[in-house]
């Protein structure tokens, strides 16, 4: 049929744009908000803290003129807490910038989103290192890698076969840290892709010189990265799983051997199996008898905390008007904090998947170290430094962002955790934009 | 930090985690630094086996300089199910704990990579891939 239509005419139609831009990237980052900690100033080489370990063990009932024990002696040991510093940059040409700088030509300031954005993507690191051990590994190798497809498990480096992607993202530069010694494998690989199954990467090539089963995937700089210093190995912040722990992830607290001083060690089971209310009853009396704690915060993955409702399915009972419209949910269902002995249990996103565990926040001391709590790198006066002179000059600017700092906990003892919790039917999503 | 003799009990390597780190215990003796090997205890215990009222438990590893039984024993073939405790021990305390997986109709990631091959290129079945003809009424 002749005539006009919408194909015909199809030149005479504009495109019309909405203002703004929708997020698609999930930057709620829940443990983060949760920790509160007294904020410390950090100064000098090291803080060095003095801890009363040991009582004098000499008082002893005796008889009439009967010999008195040995003089005995309080114990004390001192920790050394360090900082770690998470650095991000960005790269813009002074044309993107001037090109976007009116909502006639651009959605978005093209200055204004990647520095604005930057900043949610370091809380995103923040929150995956406070989920972690402060080492900056990303999982571990599982098996003798070979082919581009590499089988990984262990996320964040936490024990745990299934969903090791979790935490890696499409075009990371990655490598593999020998556990024994410490040093950076000779290749270094960028990451294609993140397969939704969760237990492999994709990486650009197939070679992996000298990587092995168990090794540390960690980040790295950049394509020509060869050592161990320009990765994240070691360079995190402690995370949770450091801090309340009994030597499983971090074996030194901070200068302190956590086998010799129980008041740094945590109370952790290791295969813990089924979850049941008397083994979670346990653990408060534990921490109870061990440094006088008070659990008031229960953490998990939303996996496990599926099985802390079921542990109430089968005693629930409807009466009343309920009987009419019985609600087979909780409050976990809209998110909120399910109970048990009224203290709430948290689902987190990026929290270890077999493990429960069971903060005193009140008693436990959390500190945060800070020598900078986040700022653009301007000591010299500028936050957008052009790049490069001479004949490497480029019309472009380049703006680094930094932090630095380190979480200390006065008591790990006051705390616990349940390590290897089974039963759980494992739904990982990653968060969106990752 | 002494080194201790290690057994595996059982017939496969096992893991242990201790700073981070991943030791593999092979099965029969291997020598290991002591703070690793009470940990490769901890982390590989028998499910099901520790007495509720006394804390027993049988361990899959011994540390051969404790004196502690070596003889051969197997993981329960219901470990992933289990809890540590043998509520047998306890009158009336069999079926306090009930694991029913995949109840919340879920499906388990675990499960999921088990079953099905995520390498293999997707093929269509041919017959669901028709489209039925639209209802005209």
């Amino acid at each position: 049929m002749a005539g006009a239509d919408k194909q015909a005419l199809d030149a005479i139609f504009k495109d019309v744009f909405e203002d703004g831009v929708s997020e698609g990237v999930n930057n709620k980052n829940p443990l983060r908000d949760l920790i509160k900690t007294e904020k410390v100033p950090f100064r000098g080489r090291e803080i060095v803290k003095l801890a009363h370990t040991k009582r004098n063990i000499s008082p002893m009932f005796g008889g009439e003129d009967s010999a008195t024990a040995d003089a005995g002696n309080q114990g004390y040991v001192r920790g050394f807490v360090d900082q770690r510093k998470l650095m991000a940059r960005l790269r813009m040409t002074w044309e993107v910038m001037v090109d976007s700088t009116s909502s006639e030509g651009a959605f978005i300031s093209a200055r204004k989103s990647e520095m604005q954005y930057l900043i949610d993507d370091i809380a995103r690191r923040d929150e995956y290192a406070l989920n972690s051990d402060g080492r900056g590994v990303l999982a571990l190798v599982d098996e003798t890698p070979s082919g581009t497809t590499l089988d990984i498990d262990a996320p964040g480096g936490i024990t745990n076969d299934n969903f090791g992607n979790r935490f890696i993202s499409e075009n990371m530069w990655i490598g593999a840290v020998n556990p024994a010694t410490g040093q950076l494998r000779t290749t270094v690989h960028k990451v294609v892709s993140t397969p939704a199954a969760g237990s492999s990467i994709v990486v650009d090539s197939a070679t992996h010189t000298g990587w092995a089963n168990n090794d540390y995937i960690v980040q790295v700089a950049s394509s020509g990265t060869t050592d161990v210093l320009d990765s994240s190995y070691e360079h995190a912040w402690w995370g949770l799983m450091a801090l309340v722990d009994d030597g499983t992830y971090r074996a030194n607290y901070f200068g302190i051997d956590r086998a010799s001083v129980p008041a740094y060690s945590s109370y952790v089971t290791a295969s813990t199996g089924a979850l049941s209310t008397d083994l979670i009853q346990r653990v408060s009396d534990v921490v109870d008898q061990k440094l006088n704690g008070r659990i008031d915060m229960i953490l998990c993955h939303h996996s496990t905390r599926r099985l802390v409702i079921q542990l109430t399915d089968a005693d629930r009972r409807y009466s009343g008007a309920n009987l009419m419209k019985p609600d087979p949910a909780t409050v976990a269902f809209t998110q909120g904090d399910i109970p048990f002995g009224s203290v709430p249990v948290r689902a987190l996103r990026d929290f270890p998947l077999d493990v429960m565990m069971f903060l005193d926040t009140k008693g436990a001391g959390f500190k945060e170290y800070v020598s900078e709590s986040g700022k653009w790198v301007d000591e010299d006066g500028s936050v957008l430094q052009r790049v490069g002179l001479g004949s490497a000059f480029r019309d472009a600017f380049e703006a680094v962002y930094r932090m630095r700092k380190q979480y200390f906990l006065e008591n790990p003892a006051s705390c616990a955790r349940l390590d290897g919790i089974t039963g759980q039917s494992l739904v990982v999503q990653r968060a969106a934009g990752s | 930090m002494n080194l201790v003799t290690v057994v595996n009990r059982t017939s496969k390597p096992l893991e242990a985690m201790w700073d981070g780190r991943v030791y593999t215990i092979p099965v029969g003796k291997s020598q290991f630094n002591e703070r690793v090997a009470q940990k490769a205890k901890e982390q590989n215990v028998l499910m099901g086996s520790q007495d509720p009222r006394t804390g027993d438990i049988v361990y899959l590893v011994a540390i051969e300089e404790y004196n502690e039984d070596t003889s051969p024993v197997e993981q329960n073939p219901e470990a992933d199910r289990s809890e540590r405790w043998n509520r047998k021990l306890i009158p009336g305390g069999e079926a306090a704990v009930q694991t029913v997986p995949g109840r919340t109709g879920l499906f388990s990631g675990r499960d999921v990579q088990s079953k099905l091959s995520v390498d293999q290129a997707f093929t269509a079945n041919s017959d669901s891939a028709k489209i039925p003809d639209a209802d005209l009424g």
